[in-house]
């Protein structure tokens, strides 16, 4: 869709996301998943075909406000505190002062910054600094939560807190779709994801229709030595079948179908 | 056609477009900022550096223009004609209101350059023979036209009326167009009135007695007794002098 | 900000070397070259912030990539452009009008010391005027409001903060030579052609009001009001441009 000098960062791209439902959009580095996110939001622009929320284009202010997004890195300006970088992009949503103010600090408190409120963003951690985009991002009570490499640089602790939180998202009906490299993570939270490859749309649809077997077949085991499960791999595999961890499922499949993209040479 | 080269088509019709709009409002400004000579950016770099380059361009002008008249007269010392009279020209059309650079600069091409020319050993010689008097009066008449390029509002004020009335008497000898220049000054309301005894003095010495003692008069029926730069008592003497030269003559 | 201050700081020093250095003071009156150090710092200095900050402010969003939430947010970006270059002149407003007040005060404290000074500096032309002295201050906001839109419109174009930065000093460098230029390196058919070419660059000399303003001649509303309008188009046409190549970024 979006056509460089170049090259084609994304590619006759076309999703359906429908509302309600938690997207996980999948790939490796450079495979377009920002643009695609970045096109979603108007700050780029596809050289053909279009883009619709809501029915409108994201060009339009009035759709943009409905939106709620967190960039893949902590894009914010490191001389104002959390109370101030709430105020600002309050302001710019066009929220009343007096709710603005107490919508910042039921954010801040809600993502455990309630006692770093005015402490400036340069002295914020890592984790710090993503929870906090978490509040930006859900000012004014957006309808659909566009969340970048949402549990990127965060400690695992952080990262299941991200996790309950977009489930929290799917309970209270908001559209979430997100990008992250953690596939088992996704696998548990999206309802459906779409796997991406140098621009272009390699799978897509629920968790469910993209793995293979539906799961009579699978078997869990535990408390066995690797030279033990090694043996278990070889008989299975013997027997015409095979053995893999389950925790790597969706992993698995990107992993394949990536490897084989790359094979072909990205020929369509 | 692609963005880059539409926006460049943009820009230039719209600047050019703009530019030619606003000329007339341009040049009416003009007149608010005073007739500034140009500069010339090559004098500028190769005479003094960069700074003063720099210093120029960013508003510092009159300070650029101070320092190089403090170069000028390093130049000075050493007598270097060419590069007194440029750094001299420099330093006007970066500071153009300063009487001073006019007035001491028309006094170094009347005066200093002259000798500088002959030497000082044969000074005499430029009011003595033909060669020298010839030097003199190129001089003066170099120094005349470097008065003539200020600024016309600093042109018509009585110190540039004078120095200009003081060369054409004492260096080009030209009676007629310092009385020209005098007549000018005195016309001034400010001016002081020595300058006006001074012109007095002229006409009588150009053999215009009666203008000179019609000019006192009229100038003695102005001064007030307060003032102690009139000397009153002492004009009324000259004009009686010469009201006694007149009456001596018819 | 800390550029911001060192240019303060760095103005106000050079209006206090007005003070000391009078050995460079030839025949102006000691007011006016007062005035010339601040009138220098003013336009020197005012234009260096003005580069810097707008570059700072606007290209600064774009290489640090904060411009993406606001953008994702209800803004278009020419609102973001108009917000970056108001944000731009104030900043450019504060400067001058720190160091106008440097000067006001400097020229004040001076003028209630001169009478007790010795006769040296008679003749020269005490007084001074102050409205002269605010005159030029505005007009220097609404020149250095010129440079700061077109160093916007480099700031939206540019991949690098070098390349805007340079662009704006280029354009501040030849905005400030026009006349020159065309009077010096040209002659004939090649002037023409330069006389024409210098149309596409605003010229900024116009708002050099020199130091005649100081001693209150020559202040014209109807000048001033022509000086403004002269600011106010060349800032609209270069805003309008940098908000055409905002708008086709590609974020």
């Amino acid at each position: 869709m979006e056509k460089g000098h170049y090259l084609r960062a994304v590619d006759k791209l076309t999703l359906n996301i429908p509302e309600g439902s938690v997207f996980g959009l999948l790939g490796p580095n450079g495979s377009g998943k920002s643009t695609t996110i970045r096109m979603l939001l108007g700050l780029s622009e596809p050289s053909s075909g279009g883009i619709q929320i809501f029915g409108g284009s994201a060009k339009d202010p009035a759709v943009r406000r409905r939106i709620g997004y967190l960039p893949d890195a902590p894009y914010y300006h490191k001389f104002l505190t959390g109370r101030e970088l709430l105020r600002f992009f309050g302001r710019l949503l066009g929220i009343p002062k007096t709710d603005l103010e107490r919508q910042s600090f039921a954010l801040l408190s809600q993502f455990g910054l309630a006692d770093a409120i005015d402490r400036k963003l340069g002295a914020y951690s890592k984790g710090m600094l993503q929870r906090l985009g978490f509040a930006q991002a859900m000012l004014g009570d957006p309808e659909i939560l566009i969340l970048d490499e949402p549990t990127a640089g965060v400690d695992p602790v952080g990262a299941s807190e991200v996790g309950v939180f977009v489930r929290s998202l799917r309970e209270r009906g908001k559209t979430v779709l997100l990008c992250s490299h953690l596939l088992t993570q996704v696998q548990g939270l999206c309802d459906a994801v779409g796997i991406m490859n140098r621009g272009r749309l390699l799978a897509a649809g629920s968790i469910e229709t993209l793995l293979p077997g539906g799961g009579n077949s699978r078997l869990a085991i535990d408390g066995l030595t690797e030279s033990d499960l090694n043996e278990i791999a070889r008989l299975a595999e013997s027997k015409g079948g095979r053995a893999f961890s389950i925790g790597d499922d969706l992993e698995d499949i990107f992993r394949k179908l990536v490897i084989a993209d790359d094979k072909s040479g990205g020929a369509p | 056609m692609n963005f880059k080269l539409r926006l460049f088509c943009i820009w230039f019709c719209t600047s050019l477009l703009v530019g030619l709009l606003t000329q007339p409002l341009r040049r009416s400004t003009q007149t608010l900022t005073g007739k500034q000579a140009e500069e010339s950016l090559v004098s500028l770099s190769v005479g003094l550096g960069q700074g003063i380059t720099l210093a120029a361009l960013g508003g510092y002008r009159n300070i650029a223009a101070n320092l190089v008249w403090v170069s000028m007269y390093g130049d000075w010392r050493y007598r270097l004609k060419s590069e007194v009279a440029q750094k001299m020209m420099l330093a006007v059309s970066l500071n153009p209101d300063s009487i001073y650079f006019w007035i001491d600069g028309s006094r170094i091409l009347a005066n200093d350059m002259p000798v500088w020319q002959v030497g000082d050993e044969l000074m005499n010689t430029l009011f003595t023979t033909p060669e020298g008097l010839e030097i003199r009066k190129k001089y003066g008449e170099q120094a005349l036209a470097f008065l003539d390029k200020a600024p016309e509002r600093l042109s018509q004020e009585v110190p540039i009326l004078v120095e200009k009335a003081a060369i054409s008497w004492r260096r080009l000898e030209d009676f007629d167009r310092a009385l020209a220049y005098f007549k000018q000054a005195v016309a001034i309301e400010s001016v002081p009135n020595h300058i006006c005894r001074v012109y007095a003095e002229v006409l009588v010495k150009n053999g215009q007695v009666r203008e000179a003692y019609e000019y006192l008069k009229s100038h003695y029926a102005t001064l007030s007794d307060d003032d102690h730069t009139a000397l009153k008592p002492f004009v009324s003497k000259r004009i009686e002098e010469l009201k006694g030269k007149l009456d001596a003559g018819s | 900000m800390r550029l911001f201050l060192l240019l303060a700081v760095s103005g106000v020093v050079s209006l206090a070397g007005g003070l000391y250095f009078q050995e460079f003071n030839l025949g102006s009156s000691e007011l006016r070259f007062i005035a010339d150090f601040g009138f220098g710092a003013m336009t020197l200095l005012g234009s260096i912030v003005t580069v810097v900050a707008t570059v700072q402010l606007l290209f600064g969003e774009i290489e640090h990539r904060t411009i993406l939430p606001i953008l994702s947010k209800p803004v278009r970006r020419g609102e973001f452009l108009v917000g970056k270059l108001l944000g731009a002149w104030l900043t450019i407003c504060s400067f001058v009008a720190i160091l106008t007040v440097a000067l006001l005060l400097a020229l004040f404290i001076r003028e209630q010391q001169l009478p007790e000074l010795t006769d040296e500096t008679l003749g020269a032309d005490h007084s001074v005027s102050y409205l002269g002295v605010l005159v030029f201050a505005g007009v220097q906001c609404f020149r250095l409001m010129v440079l700061a839109s077109i160093t916007a419109f480099f700031s939206g174009y540019a991949s690098s903060s070098m390349f805007a930065v340079f662009m704006g000093f280029f354009v501040w460098v030849i905005g400030q030579l026009r006349g020159s230029l065309v009077a010096q390196w040209g002659e004939g058919f090649g002037q023409s052609v330069l006389k024409l070419l210098t149309l596409l660059i605003p010229d900024l000399r116009v708002f050099d009001l020199g130091t005649q303003v100081i001693e209150g001649a020559g202040v014209a509303p109807i000048s001033i009001a022509g000086l403004v309008c002269y600011a106010l188009v060349y800032t609209v046409l270069y805003g309008s441009l940098a908000a055409l190549v905002l708008k086709h970024r590609e974020f």
